[in-house]
């Protein structure tokens, strides 16, 4: 939950304000209908006038420059677009000198917009048309002529794109000629305001049927708000695209980009015809009907983690308690409160210049360190470390404030990252490339270096959502991921050299996210609550995946859930209509992880027994396999009733060597190219050979059997013998050509493997002699 | 006389009309015209049979009550004085008369003026009010909306209780279960 929290200044504008747009963090311009532009500086309350413009242009758009793009600073001095009545826009400098006024348009310029990199500026008029600007003011083209006013325009995530309002349709509009346009009909008045955030995605309009509405990026309506009593005269995304305001006649919504409303505001302001977020998305400026501008901070936002509950009651302060004696502790800060994050015993809370860590034991001494910039976008947290995300980059740091690495790669844009899109373990930051949504970057946080081979990860399809796992040894790091498709995979990110396997374990997942200790994975499966108790088990046993999930039915919660966190036993999750709702997983689980991780087998088959439950046992049986302690899994696969499973288990453990049991359970988990690799090092030619053939893999058996010339007769006999029982004619012309030259003599054949048999038990049992007088010296 | 009284009667009208001046100029014409007439009559009644009675007369002298010569008869005389008296007197109360109907007229317009404020406060007052009924109204609508948004969260709170209220119930299951297998 969250509100906002409204100041009104006493000066105002004599007229109407049309535009309001902000420089820094605490400064603000407006633009008025009384030719006066106003600045407004939040630390000292002070309000001064900048300029009087002459009195033919009646300012109708603001846009600042943008400051940052990607990781570099902009060099160049600040500038905004005005956008004016007569047709023209203005490039005004900070000091309120108009440096360039361009004939753009006939009629009122109606909406003025920077692209994100500040390369080219975007003016819509009255007339129907939309022209694309240099960065200096040169007429570039123009990309858009239609019969009915455009009132609004913004640029597409990537500034390849652009939608604008046309009547009561809304369109998107790439920027390439060829390029499909998308078009429909978004409401039932005229459009008045859009707007698209180019973190989520995610597009809002607002129009004169007082509604509005969220979309995706391709049209698909999200949320549609009630019919409101006036229209929407301005809407506005947050820089980090959690949170969207939305002004009316007298009224200021703040809503989740779900679309629900956290606030609703009454301010006597009149219409607020425009709104703007400051770059830390922390206040809020209204440009209002009666003169005044509003100022609004979020306000009352909370953290839950386990038995602390942390509001921040004013802008500056926190307050946490602890709903287990309801101690109440008060945190005051500084400055502002940006972003903060509460998780694994540790508040991390970003302020305009400084970063305080505390931990949950103790709140008196937080561990303080400054930031050199002030807009953290985002913080995550794991076990040992934090991530902060700032406009410039990635900051891994200990909890003891200590940074332990910085990440930069080509083509970083370290400001759209939100949650879904980047994710940190305690050895792993993996982050999912932004111009090219299918790449998944992978970088050691303690070097910041790419991990492995410095190749990223690419999937088949875009990926929407990421997250690495949080426990066990960073060589077993696991992530999961969800696709355009809403299909979840599971892949291992340290793959050494192979091509990485990438396995599906879900469809229609909406949602989803990883226990914080153990590596238990929950999601939203079309309607249903589903947890993966061991979702590694499809790397070591495919077909034990279904038996080990647990299913809750999800009909408890309404439209659209999304997972908030999943600590201990307790999942938090969202509704759609802003609800939360909590649903607890079984502990069974979690306590089996910790005893397969130190290998405590006697014990988890205790808890197996006790709890008498099958998800679990399939579970101990893939933990088992995955770390070959056969005794454990064949009781494990026993309690399931795969039969097929505990035979074979139990013919690996009569393998005379222990390569071959090593390969018999790396076939096991179906592996057959490592598992015959492992018989061919250890120079078992024949077993290599027979592991083919009772694959029916003839054309492998028939070479390794020629490629080490022995054996070729036992492969012809068994291929033999295969048709034979199928009544079918030789075809394969490499074993016609083979054939003539053997003669198949089944005798000769079984002294043969008992003898390669035989070799390979004296083998063993004279290096098993060495290896015990190895271990006695 | 008769004729003289009706002229005295219908006067007023004239004087209220504002021709004060110029009646009066009428007036006396008819006076002298008057005098006229009887100093004629006199003469034919004294013809030649009053011409022993009193030469004096005929010569158009007269006596009055102080033995004072006159040309005028003395009830001429005495006619005309009342007259001019009367006639004082007239103006006298057309004076008045003025002044009483020029305070009636300020009056009035003071009252006019009076009442044209009276009815632009009522007009106001009515404006207000319907004013009033619809700012009500929209601070009903406003209070409604924020009831609207307010119920929206309780019924979020409802769920999340509920949910927990769930969460706790399966708890307590758990730990009953636990307690009894051990």
């Amino acid at each position: 939950m969250c509100t906002i929290d409204i100041i009104t200044l006493n000066t105002s504008h004599s007229e109407l304000v049309s535009c309001v747009g902000w420089t820094t963090a605490d400064e603000l311009y407006s633009c008025s209908e009384d030719h006066q532009i106003l600045k407004w500086n939040l630390l000292t309350n002070e309000t001064s006038l900048v300029v009087q413009l002459p009195e033919d242009i009646y300012p109708v758009d603001l846009h600042w420059f943008p400051k940052t793009v990607g990781a570099k600073k902009q060099t160049q001095a600040e500038i905004s677009a005005l956008t004016s009545t007569d047709g023209k826009f203005h490039l005004v400098s900070k000091m309120g000198r108009i440096e360039k006024s361009v004939e753009g348009h006939k009629g009122a310029v109606l909406a003025g917009r920077w692209n994100y990199d500040g390369t080219a500026l975007i003016t819509a008029g009255e007339d129907g048309q939309i022209k694309i600007w240099s960065k200096s003011g040169m007429l570039r083209s123009t990309l858009v002529s239609q019969g009915s006013p455009v009132y609004s325009v913004a640029w597409g995530p990537d500034s390849d794109r652009i939608l604008y309002t046309s009547g009561r349709q809304l369109i998107i509009k790439p920027l390439q000629p060829s390029a499909k346009v998308i078009q429909w009909k978004a409401h039932d008045g005229l459009v008045l305001k859009v707007d698209w955030n180019s973190v989520n995605d995610l597009i809002l309009s607002g129009g004169e049927d007082c509604k509005y509405k969220v979309w995706d990026g391709f049209g698909r309506l999200l949320y549609l708000s009630s019919s409101q009593d006036y229209p929407i005269t301005s809407l506005s995304w947050a820089p980090d695209g959690e949170v969207f305001s939305v002004g009316s006649f007298n009224t200021l919504w703040l809503c989740d980009k779900t679309g629900w409303s956290y606030a609703l505001e009454k301010p006597n302001t009149g219409s607020v015809f425009s709104l703007a977020w400051s770059a830390d998305g922390t206040q809020l400026a209204g440009a209002c009907g009666n003169g005044h501008v509003i100022f609004a901070h979020v306000v009352e936002q909370h953290w839950e983690w386990k038995n602390f509950v942390i509001t921040l009651t004013k802008r500056r302060t926190m307050q946490v308690r602890n709903v287990l004696n309801d101690a109440v502790d008060v945190l005051e800060f500084r400055d502002r409160v940006i972003k903060a994050s509460l998780a694994f015993d540790h508040l991390v809370v970003a302020t305009s210049l400084q970063c305080y860590v505390y931990n949950s034991r103790n709140w008196n001494t937080p561990l303080i360190f400054d930031l050199k910039e002030g807009t953290v976008s985002l913080i995550l947290q794991a076990e040992k470390h934090f991530l902060l995300v700032d406009g410039s980059g990635l900051y891994a740091f200990s909890y003891e404030g200590r940074l332990i690495s910085s990440l930069k790669f080509p083509g970083m844009r370290a400001d759209i990252l939100n949650a879904q899109t980047a994710s940190l373990s305690n050895d792993t930051i993996a982050i999912r490339d932004k111009s090219d949504e299918k790449v998944i970057f992978f970088f050691d946080a303690m070097t910041g270096r790419p991990l492995g081979d410095g190749k990223p990860l690419t999937h088949k399809l875009e990926v929407l959502e990421i997250a690495l796992d949080q426990c066990g040894p960073s060589t077993e790091r696991k992530i999961a991921l969800i696709d355009k498709n809403r299909d979840l995979y599971l892949t291992s990110v340290c793959h050494l050299g192979r091509d990485p396997k990438i396995c599906k374990i879900g469809s229609m997942v909406h949602s989803m996210a990883w226990n914080d200790a153990a590596n238990i994975l929950c999601g939203i499966q079309d309607d249903q609550f589903t947890v993966w108790y061991y979702p590694s088990v499809v790397f070591t046993d495919k077909e034990l995946l279904p038996k080990t999930i647990f299913r809750k039915d999800g009909s408890e919660f309404s439209r659209a859930p999304h997972i908030l966190s999943y600590v201990g036993a307790k999942v938090t999750l969202r509704q759609g209509d802003g609800s939360l709702v909590y649903s607890t997983v079984p502990i069974y689980p979690a306590l089996l992880h910790e005893y397969s991780a130190s290998a405590r087998w006697e014990d988890a088959l205790r808890l197996c027994r006790f709890a008498k439950d099958q998800p679990l046992w399939a579970c101990l049986a893939g933990m088992a396999v995955a770390n070959r302690d056969l005794n454990t899994a064949e009781m494990a696969y026993a309690a399931i009733r795969e039969l097929p499973r505990v035979q074979y288990i139990n013919f690996i453990k009569e393998q005379p060597s222990k390569d071959s049991s090593l390969a018999h359970m790396l076939m096991f988990s179906g592996q057959v190219q490592e598992a015959e690799t492992t018989l061919l090092q250890a120079g078992l030619i024949y077993q290599a050979i027979q592991v083919n053939i009772d694959l029916f893999n003839w054309n492998r058996a028939l070479e390794l059997a020629v490629k080490h010339k022995t054996h070729v007769d036992t492969v012809l006999a068994y291929r033999e013998k295969f048709l034979q029982r199928f009544g079918r004619k030789e075809t394969n012309k490499r074993f016609l050509q083979y054939s003539e030259g053997v003669e198949v003599d089944w005798e000769k054949i079984q002294a043969k493997i008992e003898m390669e048999l035989s070799k390979e038990r004296e083998k063993a049992a004279s290096t098993a002699v060495r290896s015990s007088v190895a271990s006695r010296h | 006389m008769t004729t003289l009284q009706t002229e005295v009667l219908g006067s007023p009208a004239v004087a209220a009309r504002g021709g004060g001046a110029y009646l009066l100029d009428h007036w006396l014409c008819h006076i002298t015209t008057h005098r006229n007439r009887s100093l004629a009559a006199i003469t034919a009644k004294t013809g030649p049979v009053a011409m022993a009675k009193d030469p004096l007369a005929e010569a158009g002298f007269y006596f009055d009550e102080l033995n004072k010569l006159r040309v005028l008869e003395p009830e001429v005389s005495q006619k005309t004085s009342e007259l001019k008296e009367e006639c004082k007197e007239f103006v006298d109360k057309i004076g008045q008369f003025q002044k009483i109907v020029g305070g009636l007229i300020e009056m009035v317009d003071e009252l006019a003026k009076e009442a044209e404020t009276e009815k632009m406060k009522a007009i106001g007052a009515r404006n207000l009010l319907k004013s009033v009924a619809k700012q009500r109204e929209a601070q009903q609508q406003q209070l409604q909306a924020l009831i609207a948004e307010k119920k929206m969260q309780l019924e979020r709170y409802r769920i999340e209780y509920e949910a927990l209220s769930k969460v706790e119930s399966e708890q307590d299951e758990f730990i009953d279960q636990f307690i009894l297998q051990k």
